[in-house]
């Protein structure tokens, strides 16, 4: 085997594509610092579970996104499983090529101005290809809203602001898809609702040991 | 173009075409997000169980198949042995059967585009033609 110039210098390439890509690997897998709550979640932010638990979740979601609503039956299974261990904040991230999903977060607000947020929040993941003005009038109904304080809350400027404040802290972390979820701060990676499950479940199994 | 230049210019395609598959790679296998000038191509990709072929993400055997092509093109430069041609020729082929097979995987069954796959699939198709010009020529002292 002869080393001429040329070997060397395709060498030198090979070693340094190799060392790149060595070195790219190592800084993408330092874990992340974890977000503070007071980063990820707002004092309007709806939350249910124990506010106070050490494992929290936080969910910018959007009610006319398959993909939530496929994650939505796992968030509220494992909020009803962990109610002392488990705070679940949801955060309003209505994307642009969805054209009810705005006012869907709108009228979602309005039913909390009424106490009743995640009823609301339930009624249109389970509707959520039958979504319209319509159907938030009998949705008010099914769940005994004050149909004129309803529309008006649907109007108040104070719920829009909340609302625009949810995107701009999700568009502030990067967030371009959902549902995006941070478990105790940190960004989950998750394909399935299966895979939130096990993240949850290990969370909250961790922070008990830990209080042992 | 000299039998030296056409190597160079396999080699460096080579070696672009493993740092595009390492990073999309990493994406199948992190399932993150891909930076994609073609929409939501990329991602319907990556979802394609078409994009998993027994078991094997796509973009890890276009990884091994520019290894292998970027090593050939640096033995060729210690060597003039006619067998490394053949080596990269076979290499190149089976790239391009592969990448044209995925591709139209890509336009007729999955219905979306992965820009890497696209520029990998135009990269193959290019090294496969250098190859075959550089066995039509021939070796200089």
């Amino acid at each position: 085997m002869k080393f001429t110039s040329e070997t060397k210098l395709f060498l030198g390439i090979i070693i340094l594509t190799v060392g790149i890509i060595t070195g790219a690997g190592i800084l993408f897998s330092i874990p992340p610092k974890p977000l503070s709550k007071s980063e990820l979640i707002s004092p309007h932010t709806n939350i249910t579970g124990n506010p106070s638990a050490k494992t929290w979740l936080v969910e910018f979601s959007d009610f006319q996104c398959p993909a939530c609503k496929a994650f939505a039956g796992t968030v509220d299974m494992l909020s009803k499983k962990y109610p002392d261990d488990l705070s679940v904040a949801y955060r309003h991230f209505p994307l642009p090529q969805h054209q009810q999903a705005r006012e869907a977060a709108i009228v979602a607000e309005a039913a909390e101005q009424q106490g009743k947020f995640w009823d609301m929040a339930h009624l249109l993941f389970a509707n959520q290809e039958a979504l319209s003005d319509a159907s938030y009038a009998s949705f008010a109904a099914s769940l005994t809203l004050d149909p004129v304080l309803f529309e008006t809350d649907r109007k108040s400027a104070s719920i829009a602001a909340h609302i625009d404040e949810d995107i701009s802290s999700g568009t502030t972390l990067g967030i371009d898809a959902t549902p995006t979820f941070y478990l105790n701060g940190v960004k989950l990676t998750v394909g399935m609702p299966a895979d939130l499950e096990k993240a949850v479940t290990d969370a909250v199994a961790g922070a008990k040991a830990s209080q042992k | 173009m000299t039998n030296k230049n056409i190597n160079r210019a396999i080699f460096i395609m080579s070696i672009a075409g493993f740092i595009m598959g390492i990073y999309v790679l990493q994406s199948f296998l992190r399932q993150s997000g891909i930076i994609c000038l073609t929409g939501s191509g990329c991602e319907m990709v990556r979802k394609s169980p078409y994009a998993w072929p027994f078991g094997i993400p796509v973009p890890a055997i276009g990884v091994v198949g520019y290894t292998i092509l970027a090593i050939l093109s640096f033995l060729r430069t210690t060597s003039n042995k006619r067998s490394l041609l053949y080596g990269m020729l076979g290499m190149g082929l089976f790239g391009v059967v592969f990448v044209t097979w995925f591709t139209y995987t890509e336009l007729a069954i999955i219905r979306g585009i992965c820009m890497w796959c696209a520029i990998s699939a135009v990269n193959m198709y290019v090294i496969c033609a250098l190859v075959i010009r550089s066995l039509s020529k021939k070796e200089e002292a």
